[in-house]
């Protein structure tokens, strides 16, 4: 019974972190229209995120200034890897992203140049 | 000038400029979007209705905007360059921020009622070099390199009466600005000319499971264990092999923060006119938490002079910021 109960609380957990994140990103960009025309520099390009300890992996494509969900990918352009309080935080506007990548909470591979337009452009929210 | 010290806030996009201005800050400086500034970081600064927002937000709220247009521009860019200053003039800005001698004379020439500040990047350190901009240029403030003591300043003060904008808190550069090449040498690509050291596209991490390599272009810049703080990957802040020692060391400099909340009283007392703060390439949780801290220290030392002290608190509040484990108040506390 407890390992049911835990099963299903480690599936929410995954479910809200993914739906916090298609939200955040879906507010983005209604938010900020004038700064999510920058997406279009970066346009075609997979982000990987990795939400460590859930084990989660999202791709993220970036198409007509819009992020979209969509399936695994072999070689995303870029990836950024943290604890989903890591996430969340930055969402929320807790933490720096330069200060978690100094502390190695917020790791960071891949084009490294896509992956700074990307934080750069999230910044805008 | 103000009768209190002026605390100028880096901004890379609006939310952080709004920040900034609610958190205390008299002006932000920021630039645009492309290769004129020193913060070219893709996706990073304003647009030219950006910019327009900025000002008016500020100006309604009786602060100031300064506008970076402060590379070298080469024969490609002068016409970007050019339109920048156009723009930033047509928009309202209080204070140019330049470093280029070419462009000195194009906005003083072409808009004399135009504020200019000798931006870091002109890497003017002397009272000849200052007196020269300013007869020459009509430069109301010079912006000082991060390798000058206190003593210094004061005599640039003294034998210039020119306004002194000084860094207070960020990155520490231990080069005249303006002056250093190591990113050319390793990248090809220049602060100077693009706008970034260690411009992001050259960076490489590659993470074995024991060590996390650092890469510029075909240099390693270091290889950090597991678990252990990491610097901006630029090449000042490189571990390298020295031949001559046998072993690694940080060559150039430790990574290491610069904050000067601690001798903020003798920064002020030594003809520092405003403190300025690096960081347009982080974020509105940075601005904020970094303009609160100053602001508080800034009032502190006017309401209370003698019982100055910066506060644990506040350097608390700053120090989840840092790169690197610690701070300093770098050359400025030298004899």
């Amino acid at each position: 019974m407890k390992a049911l109960v835990l099963r299903v609380a480690a599936m929410l957990k995954n479910k809200i972190s993914y739906l916090t994140l298609r939200l955040a990103l879906f507010y983005f960009v209604k938010r900020n229209p004038e700064a999510a025309k920058r997406l279009v520099e970066i346009d075609g390009k997979v982000f990987k995120v990795v939400l460590e300890e859930a084990g989660n992996e999202y791709y993220l494509l970036i198409k007509n200034n819009r992020f979209k969900v969509i399936e695994k990918i072999d070689n995303p352009d870029g990836t950024i890897s943290g604890k989903t309080d890591a996430f969340i935080g930055l969402i929320r506007k807790r933490y720096d992203p330069d200060e978690l990548f100094f502390k190695r909470e917020l790791t960071i591979e891949g084009d490294i140049g896509l992956v700074t337009h990307l934080k750069n452009t999230l910044a805008h929210l | 000038m103000p009768d209190r010290v002026e605390l100028c806030a880096p901004a890379g996009n609006l939310p952080s400029l709004k920040e900034a201005i609610n958190r205390g800050a008299d002006a932000v400086y920021l630039g645009f979007n492309n290769d004129t500034n020193l913060r070219n970081f893709p996706g990073l600064n304003f647009t030219f209705k950006e910019i327009a927002k900025a000002i008016k937000f500020a100006h309604r709220r009786g602060k100031k905007i300064y506008i970076a247009i402060n590379s070298y521009p080469q024969l490609i860019q002068l016409e970007q360059s050019h339109k920048d200053i156009d723009e930033a003039c047509s928009l309202g800005a209080d204070a140019l921020i330049i470093s280029d001698l070419g462009l000195l004379a194009y906005a003083s020439k072409k808009y004399p009622s135009m504020r200019l500040h000798l931006s870091v990047q002109a890497g003017a350190s002397s009272a000849q070099s200052i007196i020269f901009y300013q007869k020459t240029f009509n430069v109301k403030r010079v912006v000082l390199p991060r390798v000058m003591s206190v003593e210094k300043i004061a005599q640039i003060n003294k034998e210039t009466g020119c306004e002194i904008e000084v860094f207070g808190f960020g990155l520490l550069c231990i080069n005249y600005e303006g002056r250093c090449h190591l990113s050319s040498y390793l990248t090809g690509e220049s602060i100077n000319t693009y706008g970034a050291c260690g411009s992001p596209r050259f960076v490489r991490f590659e993470e074995n499971g024991e060590n996390l390599k650092v890469m510029l272009g075909e240099t390693c810049l270091n290889k950090y264990p597991k678990n252990t703080a990491i610097a901006y990957p630029t090449p000042c802040k490189g571990y390298y092999h020295n031949l001559e020692k046998q072993g690694f060391e940080y060559a150039f400099q430790n990574p290491q923060s610069l904050n000067v909340l601690e001798i903020l009283p003798s920064l002020i007392e030594n003809g520092a006119d405003a403190i300025k703060i690096e960081g347009r390439q982080r974020s509105q949780v940075y601005v904020g938490k970094a303009v609160s801290s100053f602001r508080q220290a800034i009032d502190s030392y006017y309401d209370k002079k003698e019982a100055y002290s910066a506060t644990q608190e506040s350097n608390g509040e700053l120090e989840s910021l840092f790169e690197g484990s610690s701070f300093t108040c770098g050359c400025y506390a030298e004899e």
